[in-house]
């Protein structure tokens, strides 16, 4: 399929040779464009990368310093000297145990929403995504409260259970579409050969959607890493997200930029690998499974 | 064999999770809304007070001035990012198909942590040493500080989101041009259109879908608008960026005015599952037309 040809069209071909030589430089033009949009994206993130190998002098100088000779010192300073080592692994500690929890939670229900006619279906389907949807503020205060009551503020439990309130309604959505993409006949046959429901949704469908389930738990994973609200509210020092703890570092005054960007430096790279991972499913997840990009 | 019991306990797990972490919580907060607290009073102490809150809110032009920033800020961002977008994604589909290995790059913005993006957007327009901020002040655009001035800090956050969220508009609506079908281009040719007939005659109505999902998400997001602006202004100057979610933040989280600040949550998800509805709607046809 030609989207060339739909989008700069059309070619007579009286002056197809003129059109062609036109069409060469118009190719190049756009590769030029595009070349200068993905630098134009990635140049701010790059720029306070930088920062966090600067010294405070190189940063606050009135004269943007562009060539220097890179130092190590603030992340040795933040990371180590300061321990903020530790927020990183709190991330991880609660992306990845929410992410699990929902996806084995989460995965056979999906199938079950896929195939089984659940009474009210379709009503359930828009409170997930009502819910999905709704600002972490609506559900931040009473979380807080009914946390603060069963004693689990300050625990990675708070973290964890409250990260699960977006994971779980994404992962349920996002897998019924991976679902309704396998036919039931595959259901079918394999029940025919003697499986029970289970066995089929274990040996005969789970197989076919792996790489959907690397997706949304890779997807999850980045959507938990970046969470902010619940993981200040509802944790203590020592289990506090790193995302959550990037902004009290901000001062009016006396800000010590090369650690807070060395910091989020660090905070934003297991992102960066994450989308890379994800390649060819960054669309779908984005868009709610509506567009198999 | 798919009796009501057996499909129970597929969805039994999910569903007790559901409701200890989503449903309690969310009835909680409704039954807040109808009570006072207060920890400045002893007297306020969680006692039932009717819908004393909602007749408050009503009566409060921070909580309508709210509002407006919300659609001030939303309104510019998603006209901007769905032109930019648009242009973006007539470059990726139309003449480099094989762009799509820079999709991934492309998206980094949309997906990084939004708190480092909200850093990016306080160095960045840093008046003293900020790339951006040095220029704008050297080309005299804006007096001092661009986050401290209430006239520039709502454009400035503007400008952020629409950093991180035009490469969004721009995947999907890249996606579209991609699916387009062939048969209607024959036939715009065969009736002799040009390509700006084409393009807005064929093109536009058949990427519509796309723009519809893209911009409806966008609108939900801008009710959930809230790292960005904490780290940029936490509001301010004064109240010229605290949009719905923020304020409801500041009575929660500040004030900590939970009967107050439940009444505000309240009413910010009636808005929500408004616009929530379109969306599923949205996503439901599509899903019924592959």
């Amino acid at each position: 399929m030609s989207v060339e040809a739909q989008t700069f069209r059309p070619i007579s071909p009286a002056n197809k040779a003129s059109a062609l030589s036109s069409r060469r430089l118009l190719t190049y033009v756009s590769y030029l464009l595009t070349a200068l949009l993905v630098v134009l994206f990635l140049f701010p993130w790059l720029w306070v990368l930088s920062l966090g190998f600067k010294t405070r002098a190189e940063i606050m100088s009135p004269n943007i310093v562009w060539f220097w000779t890179p130092t190590l010192n603030n992340y040795i300073e933040v990371l180590i000297n300061k321990g903020y080592w530790r927020l990183i692994i709190n991330s991880l500690i609660v992306a990845v145990s929410a992410v699990a929890l929902c996806i084995v939670i989460g995965v056979p229900t999906a199938y079950a929403f896929s195939r089984f006619p659940i009474p009210g279906k379709e009503s359930w389907f828009y409170m997930i995504l009502t819910f999905r949807m709704a600002p972490a503020v609506v559900l931040a205060l009473p979380l807080y409260v009914l946390f603060a009551r069963a004693k689990l503020l300050g625990t990675f439990g708070a973290p964890i259970l409250a990260h699960c309130t977006f994971t779980l309604p994404f992962v349920i959505w996002l897998m019924r579409s991976f679902f309704d993409d396998i036919p039931k006949e595959i259901d079918a046959a394999a029940m025919t050969d003697g499986y029970s429901r289970w066995e089929t949704f274990l040996y005969a469908i789970l197989p076919l959607v792996k790489s959907g389930i690397v997706a949304v738990a890779l997807f999850s994973i980045i959507f938990s890493w970046n969470e902010f609200l619940y993981g200040l509210i509802l944790t203590s020092d020592a289990t506090r997200p790193v995302a959550s703890q990037i902004p009290s570092l901000i001062r009016p005054h006396g800000t010590l930029w090369g650690e807070v960007c060395a910091l989020a430096t660090t905070a934003s790279l297991p992102v960066a690998f994450l989308i890379f991972a994800l390649q060819r499913q960054l669309v779908r997840g984005l868009s709610f499974g509506a567009i198999k990009g | 064999m798919s009796s009501r019991r057996y499909i129970l306990w597929w969805v039994l797990p999910a569903a007790i999770l559901f409701l200890v972490i989503i449903l309690i919580p969310f009835v909680t907060a409704l039954t807040f809304s109808f009570r006072s607290f207060s920890f400045t009073s002893s007297v306020s102490t969680g006692q039932y007070i009717g819908v004393d809150n909602y007749r408050k809110l009503v009566f409060d032009n921070d909580f309508y001035n709210s509002f407006r920033v919300t659609f001030l800020y939303l309104v510019p961002a998603i006209v901007l990012q769905g032109i930019l977008g648009l242009g973006m994604a007539l470059l990726i589909a139309g003449a480099v198909r094989r762009a799509r290995v820079l999709i991934p790059i492309m998206l980094l913005p949309t997906l990084l942590t939004p708190v480092v993006i909200g850093l990016i957007g306080v160095l960045t327009l840093n008046p003293d040493f900020g790339v951006i901020g040095q220029l704008l002040k050297k080309w005299g655009l804006v007096q001092g500080s661009v986050l401290g001035n209430a006239s520039t800090a709502l454009p400035a956050i503007i400008a952020v989101d629409t950093y991180q969220w035009t490469p969004f508009i721009a995947v999907i609506l890249t996606a579209g041009l991609l699916a387009l079908p062939k048969e209607p281009y024959e036939a715009a040719q065969v009736d002799g259109a040009n390509p700006i007939q084409t393009f807005f005659r064929v093109t536009m109505p058949l990427l519509w879908p796309y723009f519809i999902v893209a911009l409806l998400i966008r609108v939900i997001d801008a009710f959930r608008i809230f790292d960005i602006i904490w780290v940029m202004t936490r509001g301010g100057p004064g109240t010229a960026t605290e949009t719905v979610a923020v304020y409801a933040y500041r009575h929660t989280f500040r004030y900590w005015d939970f009967g107050y600040g439940s009444a505000l949550i309240m009413v910010i998800f009636v808005f929500i599952s408004i616009l929530v509805e379109y969306l599923y709607k949205a996503l439901q046809r599509w899903q019924a037309a592959q």
